[in-house]
């Protein structure tokens, strides 16, 4: 499978972390804890970020719901490659964070954009892309169209508390659209697809489909990993440089020595951790950079990777 | 392609059409007969809360509930392992969909799988609410099989009466809840074969049915119920074609949208009543979980020679089928 292009759309209002200095104390524990996420994205007006909360949170956003961002994702995605979005043959998405749970997210903005394809979600939280190509890998070629569509939309910051947590102000809100290929032979090439997923009593985040009282859990277990697997995991990939994104400093530095290389993020020091979407926004920067990535994702006891190969121009 | 056990679970409590009357709801027992042909459902949700509250706060029903979908998903999942002969442990592959779950993170196939005591797997909620049946088989069907696990459980979990807005004149009506379990392998053979699969959507039409996460179940009643009916005559009238099927000796089971919906596709395509397996007059729309749950209560039925055609649809606006042939 080739990834050919993509795009990332994140939320514009940009909180800084001045701006969660000037509304709660929290700042000491921000930069100690995680000191190089310097800003995050949000679909919610600077004011309502920080004093609102549960559904009425959930109901503020005013620039952008997953669907929206999954929109303008896909949109430039599709021009960047030079295709037109009818070229599309299926979407598949992955949301956290939907504003309705029915229909899946991939219809939602597969109806927004006019398109009458094969469309549904395929969840697999934070490691999406990597079960997206997994799936993809696995499929019978003959039953595929040219271009498929891998839309991964997170809202976040929708779910959370930050007064109440100081850990939440590490999410970010904002969607990512891949576009590939088995027969379009560009771009990057995905192979040795690894999911290991072992059910856990440590969830990462724990968003509630009708309250929004995920800001208990929310952020803690996300830096649960544990680093000995993903030392062990990392150091049995092929050298080269990795794409991990996440917003826990310790991890990233052990990406680094592990691999001796700067490890692409996706963005997050700026936009904020949003699931799936960042791990799919380090793609976007190993289509511009270099040769050989090893892809990497993990959360609680999940942990995914896949090689990324530049091939053709 | 085999599925080796099928297995479904209700919940006890029952909704029948007088408990309807009693909430007040500006119906009659004959308008529900005549138009959607429903007696009963069961219902995650305590009777009383019901009464007391006609579910106005949808927030706190799922708190209320005697079950969670991954307690309906667990019990189907039990039996479906118990009719395939194999211990929940030994599946390597989960697939769910969860009409509304009631978490988001973690996703339900994870809850599951940690709940019957699987170690280690590949777990994700493949979603798109009612025909997410087919998309499960059409899914199993369009990976090599080289690369899927010796076992793998399709699971779809519908708990809408939480949903539902108890004051509305049609929906009370409608929703029931239950969960279904089906346990396919490329490996290990069975009686039981998938012989065809297909899957697709027109997501121009996806604001006709909608559950929001703070709101009640919608869908745009008239819109739907032609889509129903027009798209399950096509598909069968595909099907018809493709695999020679003789409604004398084989078995439709559609979308348990509603009875009458259904009678006017047996009446179109001319399928006698022993050959149409439904459960909605006793369970009414169970979502996404509905037509594999007839498929389940009827797995001791199953005849040599007979070909089962499972076409469904709803939301999205999608919807596929599935046809097996029984060895």
């Amino acid at each position: 499978m080739y990834i050919l292009s993509g795009a990332v759309a994140f939320a514009k209002t940009k909180i800084s972390n001045n701006d969660i200095t000037s509304f709660q104390n929290s700042l000491g524990f921000v930069e100690q804890k995680f000191g190089f996420v310097d800003s995050r994205c949000s679909v919610l007006a600077k004011e309502d970020y920080f004093k609102l909360a549960g559904k009425d949170r959930f109901q503020a956003d005013q620039n952008g719901t997953p669907t929206i961002l999954g929109a303008e994702a896909l949109t430039v995605a599709c021009e960047s490659l030079g295709i037109a979005l009818g070229d599309i043959g299926i979407l598949i998405a992955d949301c956290s964070t939907p504003r309705q749970t029915l229909p899946s997210e991939a219809q939602r903005i597969a109806g927004l954009l006019g398109l009458k394809i094969p469309s549904y979600d395929i969840l697999s939280p934070v490691i999406a892309p990597l079960m997206h190509f997994k799936l993809l890998n696995s499929w019978k070629k003959n039953q595929l169209p040219k271009y498929i569509a891998l839309l991964y939309s997170n809202t976040p910051s929708c779910e959370i508390s930050p007064s109440l947590n100081a850990y939440a102000n590490f999410f970010g809100d904002g969607a990512c659209a891949l576009i590939v290929s088995f027969e379009d032979v560009r771009g990057l090439r995905v192979s040795n697809v690894n999911i290991q997923q072992r059910p856990s009593d440590e969830s990462i985040l724990s968003v509630y489909a009708n309250e929004s009282s995920g800001q208990n859990l929310l952020g803690q277990r996300l830096f649960n990993t544990d680093q000995e697997i993903l030392k062990e995991k990392i150091s049995q990939l092929t050298k080269a440089r990795i794409c991990l994104a996440s917003p826990s400093i310790e991890i990233l530095n052990l990406a680094e020595q592990l691999s001796e290389q700067t490890v692409l993020t996706g963005g997050v020091s700026q936009s904020g951790f949003a699931l799936s979407t960042s791990v799919a926004a380090t793609i976007i920067e190993a289509l511009s950079f270099g040769e050989k990535f090893n892809l990497v994702a993990c959360v609680a006891d999940s942990f995914a990777s896949a090689t990324l190969e530049r091939v053709g121009g | 392609m085999y599925l080796l056990g099928a297995g479904y679970f209700h919940p006890p409590t029952i909704i029948d059409n007088k408990t309807i009357l009693s909430l007040g709801i500006d119906t009659t027992e004959e308008w529900i007969i005549e138009k959607i042909g429903i007696q009963e459902r069961r219902t995650v949700l305590p009777l009383s809360y019901l009464r007391e509250t006609k579910n106005q706060d949808p927030q706190k029903a799922l708190s209320l509930a005697t079950h969670s979908p991954t307690d309906l998903a667990e019990q189907a999942l039990l039996m479906a392992c118990q009719r395939a002969g194999i211990n929940p442990s030994q599946i390597g592959m989960i697939l769910c969909d969860g009409c509304f779950p009631s978490e988001l993170i973690p996703h339900e196939a994870e809850k599951i799988a940690k709940r019957v005591g699987i170690k280690e797997g590949i777990f994700f909620d493949a979603l798109t609410a009612c025909p997410a049946s087919a998309l499960h088989a059409h899914l199993m069907n369009s990976l090599e099989e080289t690369s899927l696990p010796e076992y793998v459980a399709c699971i779809t979990t519908a708990a809408l009466t939480t949903v539902t807005d108890y004051t509305d004149r049609t929906d009370p009506a409608i929703w029931g809840d239950g969960a279904a379990a089906m346990i396919y392998s490329a490996r290990k053979k069975s009686n039981v074969k998938l012989i065809d699969t297909f899957f697709t959507a027109d997501p121009t039409r996806c604001g006709a049915v909608i559950v929001d996460r703070y709101g009640f179940f919608h869908q745009d009643g008239r819109a739907v119920r032609d889509f129903s009916v027009r798209q399950t005559v096509r598909m069968l009238k595909e099907v018809e074609n493709k695999h020679a099927i003789d409604w004398q000796r084989d078995v439709f089971i559609g979308h348990q949208a509603n009875v009458t919906m259904l009678q006017q596709i047996t009446n179109n395509r001319e399928i006698p009543e022993k050959n149409h397996w439904t459960n909605a007059t006793q369970f009414g729309n169970q979502a996404s979980a509905g037509a594999p749950i007839v498929l389940a209560m009827h797995w001791d039925k199953l005849q040599s020679g007979q070909k089962i055609v499972m076409a469904v649809l709803g939301a999205g606006l999608s919807w596929g089928y599935a046809v097996y042939e029984v060895e």
